[in-house]
Parts: structure tokens; C-alpha cells; sequence
């Protein structure tokens, strides 16, 4: 999708560690991310892909380094944090709903809470998000509800309902069956088409190498090998590279 | 049914049981958002740290429960001002506490001359002592703690049920952070008439824990831990009385039984709504 980018970059991190106790999850990592950028992060497990990307967000404070976010970086600054959380969106692995809200009011909460939005705009904000995922007839119901597929659709609405520049997804469809995967990455694929800024944790590697335009390979905490899609799939550098994509394709 | 009766026109008992029926309420729903953060250690924590403030009244004269307030507004403050991701996690930091103020407490009573018979009704309540200024102090607290919780309701229920979430909606939650923590503080060492020092983080912790066992939605939840909370307080006091046995055991020793009820008839296999403080990662 690299007719969506410009050369701005929107993210920014610089050589970023992160502890956890005496176990370093993130080696002096660094990475800038253009403006519209898709970027798939690959990895093994524990390799600090959700660290990663949860550090970008601030759901986890690294220790050294600096990261900056749409020109705002990330400190002690509570203000900054709040100017960062409006400007990305986030979807989990799952449970990313609360369990007692209807599916409109999970969407329309932020909008109304954080953006103090009144109630009746931010419903038909909300149902337009609905809408665009295509579950706008869901709307009244609670999310267990709803199958996990469509859960994560609601999720993407959720997040999008603050039209924030940049969207984190942490392996989106890994908790999902397989017949519901591919609905979920058809509204990413859309997502991905429209210009935004998308980091992507996933294993879907047809998914992968068709929407993004980067690759990053962490292994151990670092980020050992970065390129295009055609770069990882036939050009490879690195042995964990190799040893890795051996294994998931 | 005479006895009751009986029990109802003693001036002494009215007063505990209304301010027994205050203080339950009021732990039980502080509970309701302590426990599922993990933070029920916390009740022990303060409760015992504010023996330092019962200390220094009775060195320096005025209320002791006053002081002890004080204590806990300041220990309450410092947990809600320090945020658990930093090297001090709030467990390591309760610990401090606990110890700090008991051992400061001990150390200062025990270069205060004279006998100190009071000590053991703060360490273990009594209840049947409530004035009625206690009860008018604990009544204009109890309905400012209710409109705090009408203002801070939602913010409170959707960081307590998925603490993540609510970050990553960038919803704003540092007040509610500091009424949650200050209050609880607060309620706790205004329990400690009811069941002392000591005993005081059962009232918190157990109505709470019980009720989670037994019902599947928020607000069922919510209602239960009430009905735990505030039956086993009066029962206690009832029992206490009828059979002559100390109030405050007699309160806590009724809920754990509750409890180990509500664990007998929980049904496993059906997961309480209010377990979902989703802090594992992706
Ligand atoms: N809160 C935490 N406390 C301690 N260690 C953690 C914590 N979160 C992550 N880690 C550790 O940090 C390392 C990186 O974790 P991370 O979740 O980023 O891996 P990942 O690449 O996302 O793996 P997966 O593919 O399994 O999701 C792992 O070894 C993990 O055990
Ligand atoms: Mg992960």
C-alpha cells in the first residue's frame, strides 16, 4: 500500500529497552514508522512483539530510549499520554469489549467519555463504524452475544470511533476460529487500504505480505531483520529469520 | 421474636446497629473495587499502619480515630499518587506501611507513661461503644462516600472490570483512582470500632469475595456483596450479644462462614463477570 505514504514519520523510537525484573523484553530498539504506513511485526513467541507495540501506546513504560508518537513524546507527562491514547487505536487479542455494554454503547464510549461528545452524535458516530465493519444490526446486543468474529469487528469499530492516525493490532484473529478469521482481516485489509497508520502483530502471513509495506522481525527483544514482504520471502538475511519463516509457512 | 424486640430498644444496640449497617455497606462496596485490583491486602495495610495515628492521639490528646483518619488519608494518597507499573509495586509498598506504622506505633506507646486500656478496643472493636456523634460523623461520611460513587460509578466500574481497556480508550481515571484509595482508607478506619484493627479488612475483602462466587452479573454482584456485607454485621452483633461473645469475631467469624458457603455452592464452571481485570498480555 505504499501509494498511501507519505515521508513523514509518525513514529518514532530510538533505541528502547524495556525491563521486566532482570529480564530485558526490548534491546535498544529502534524503529521510524511513516505516516499511512502498514507495518507487519514477525516474531517467535516471547520475542517482544506485544511489548513492542505496547510501549508505543504506553501500556507499558520502557526504561531507556525515547519513543515519539505524532510529534508527542512519550514522558512522564500525563497530558502527553492522553494526547497519545486519542491518536491510537488498539485492538487485543480478544476481550476487547466490556461485557456489559451493548455493542453500540462499547462503541460510542470513548467518543462520549474522553471526546465528551453528545450522546446522540456519538451513536450515530458509532453506528457508521458498525456499519463500515458490517454489523450495524448488532448493534443492541451484548457481546457475548456475538461470535468471536464479530467481536473483533466491533473491536475495530471501537477503536476507530476516536479516528485515531495510528492503529495497533496484537495478533487479532489468533484467538479466533478458522472460519472467522478471514472476515476480520477482509475490515483490515479495507482499514489498511485507506490510509491509515497500521502496526500490525500477526501470523496470517497471506494477509501479511499482501497488505504490508514493511516487515519487522524481532527475535530476543531486537529487531533483527526489516524489508519489504518480497525481501522476507525471498531474500532473507538472517538465519532466525529464515529458521522462522521456515517454520510458519 | 421477644428477644429481638428486646435487642432493639437498647439504646446501645440501635447505635451499633445502624453504624454497623453504615460501615458495611459502605467496605462492602469499597470492596467491590478493591478486591478485583488485587489490592485486599491493602485494607490489612492501612488498617494496621493507622495504628501509629491512634498512638500519636494518645500521646498528644484529641480523637484517636481522627488521627488514624489522617494516617490513612496520607497512605491512601501516596498508593493512589504511585502508579503500580513503577519499581514499587503497591504490595511491596502496603508491606512498608504496615510496618512502618505499627512499629512507629508501638515504639511511641511505649514511651507514653500510663496503663492504656483503650489499645485493645482499637485493636480488636467495640462496637457497642458507638456515641451518637460517632454515628452523625459516620453518617455525614457515609452519604458523601454514596454521591462520590454516583459521580465516579462508571468511570470506577470500567476500570475495575478491564483495567487495559479502559487505558487504551484513554479514558481518565486519576480521580477515581484517589477517591477509591482515600476512601477505602477512610471507611476502614471508621470500621474499626466495628471490628478493630486487626479484623476490619475482613469487611472489605469477604462480602466482596462471597458474592463473587455466587453471582454471574455486575449487578448482582453488587447487590449480594451488600446483603452479605450488612446481614453478617448485624447477625454478628445479634449473636455477639445473645451469647455473650466479643462483637467483632463474632462479625467476621459469620462471614467467613458465608464464605466458605458461597464456595461450596459456586458453580465452577461459570465465570463471575467481575473476575474480568484483564491484566495478562496479548
Ligand atoms: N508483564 C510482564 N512481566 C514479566 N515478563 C513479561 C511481561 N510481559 C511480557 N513479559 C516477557 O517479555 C517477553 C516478551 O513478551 P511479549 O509478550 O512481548 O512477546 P511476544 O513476542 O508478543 O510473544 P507472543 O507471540 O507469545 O505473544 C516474554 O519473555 C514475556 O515472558
Ligand atoms: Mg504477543
Amino acid at each position: 500500500m505504499a501509494e498511501n505514504q507519505s515521508n513523514k514519520v509518525i513514529i518514532h523510537a530510538e533505541n528502547v529497552d524495556k525491563w521486566f525484573g532482570n529480564f530485558q523484553a526490548l534491546k535498544n530498539v529502534s524503529a521510524d514508522i511513516n505516516e499511512g504506513e502498514v507495518v507487519v511485526v514477525l516474531g517467535p513467541s516471547g520475542s517482544g512483539k506485544s511489548t513492542f507495540i505496547r510501549c508505543i501506546n504506553q501500556l507499558e513504560e520502557h526504561e531507556a530510549g525515547v519513543i515519539v508518537v505524532n510529534g508527542i513524546e512519550i514522558n512522564d507527562d500525563s497530558r502527553n499520554l492522553q494526547k497519545i491514547r486519542s491518536e491510537v487505536g488498539m485492538v487485543f487479542q480478544q476481550f476487547n469489549l466490556f461485557p456489559h455494554l451493548t455493542v453500540l454503547d462499547n462503541v460510542a464510549l470513548a467518543p462520549r467519555k474522553v471526546k465528551k461528545m453528545p450522546k446522540q452524535d456519538a451513536e450515530e458516530l458509532a453506528m457508521a463504524g458498525l456499519t463500515r465493519v458490517g454489523i450495524p444490526e448488532q448493534a443492541l446486543k451484548f457481546p457475548t452475544q456475538l461470535s468471536g468474529g464479530q467481536q473483533q469487528r466491533v473491536a475495530i469499530a471501537r477503536a476507530l470511533a476516536m479516528q485515531p492516525k495510528i492503529m495497533l493490532f496484537d495478533e487479532p484473529t489468533s484467538a479466533l476460529d478458522p472460519e472467522m478469521i478471514k472476515e476480520v482481516l477482509d475490515v483490515m485489509r479495507e482499514l489498511a487500504e485507506s490510509g491509515i497508520t497500521m502496526i500490525v502483530v500477526t501470523h496470517e502471513m497471506g494477509f501479511a505480505r499482501e497488505v504490508a509495506d514493511r516487515f519487522l522481525f524481532f527475535s530476543e527483544g531486537e529487531i533483527v531483520e526489516e524489508g519489504t514482504p518480497d525481501h522476507f520471502f525471498n531474500n532473507a538475511q538472517e538465519d532466525r529469520t529464515k529458521l522462522f519463516l521456515s517454520q510458519i509457512l | 421474636m421477644q428477644l429481638i424486640i428486646e435487642i432493639i430498644q437498647i439504646p446501645f444496640m440501635q447505635r451499633a446497629l445502624l453504624g454497623s449497617v453504615m460501615l458495611a455497606s459502605l467496605l462492602g462496596l469499597f470492596g467491590t473495587f478493591i478486591v478485583p485490583r488485587k489490592l485486599g491486602f491493602m485494607a490489612d495495610g492501612i488498617a494496621h499502619a493507622s495504628l501509629l495515628g491512634i498512638a500519636i492521639g494518645i500521646l498528644l490528646g484529641g480523637i484517636p480515630l481522627v488521627w488514624a483518619a489522617a494516617v490513612a488519608v496520607v497512605l491512601g494518597s501516596i498508593l493512589a499518587l504511585v502508579d503500580d507499573s513503577s519499581l514499587v509495586t503497591h504490595d511491596s509498598l502496603i508491606g512498608v506501611f504496615l510496618a512502618g506504622g505499627m512499629s512507629a506505633a508501638i515504639i511511641i506507646m511505649s514511651l507514653t507513661p500510663g496503663y492504656k486500656p483503650e489499645l485493645f478496643s482499637y485493636l480488636f472493636g467495640n462496637i457497642l461503644s458507638i456515641t451518637w456523634p460517632d454515628i452523625y460523623l459516620l453518617t455525614g461520611f457515609f452519604f458523601s462516600a454514596l454521591i462520590l460513587f454516583k459521580y465516579q460509578w462508571r468511570t470506577l466500574v470500567l476500570t475495575t472490570i478491564h483495567r487495559e481497556l479502559s487505558s487504551v480508550l484513554g479514558l481518565r481515571a486519576r480521580a477515581t483512582k484517589y477517591f477509591l484509595f482515600v476512601g477505602t482508607s477512610v471507611a476502614l478506619i471508621a470500621g474499626v470500632k466495628l471490628l478493630g484493627i486487626v479484623l476490619i479488612s475482613a469487611l472489605l475483602i469477604i462480602p466482596f469475595t462471597s458474592a463473587n462466587q455466587v453471582s454471574h452479573s455486575l449487578r448482582s454482584t453488587i447487590i449480594v456483596t451488600q446483603l452479605f456485607a450488612i446481614s453478617g454485621s448485624i447477625a454478628g452483633i445479634v449473636l455477639s450479644y445473645i451469647f455473650d461473645l466479643p462483637t467483632g469475631p463474632s462479625v467476621a467469624i459469620i462471614l467467613v462462614a458465608t464464605f466458605l458457603i458461597t464456595l461450596v455452592a459456586a458453580k465452577v464452571n461459570e465465570a463471575p463477570i467481575w473476575k474480568h481485570d484483564h491484566v495478562e498480555k496479548n
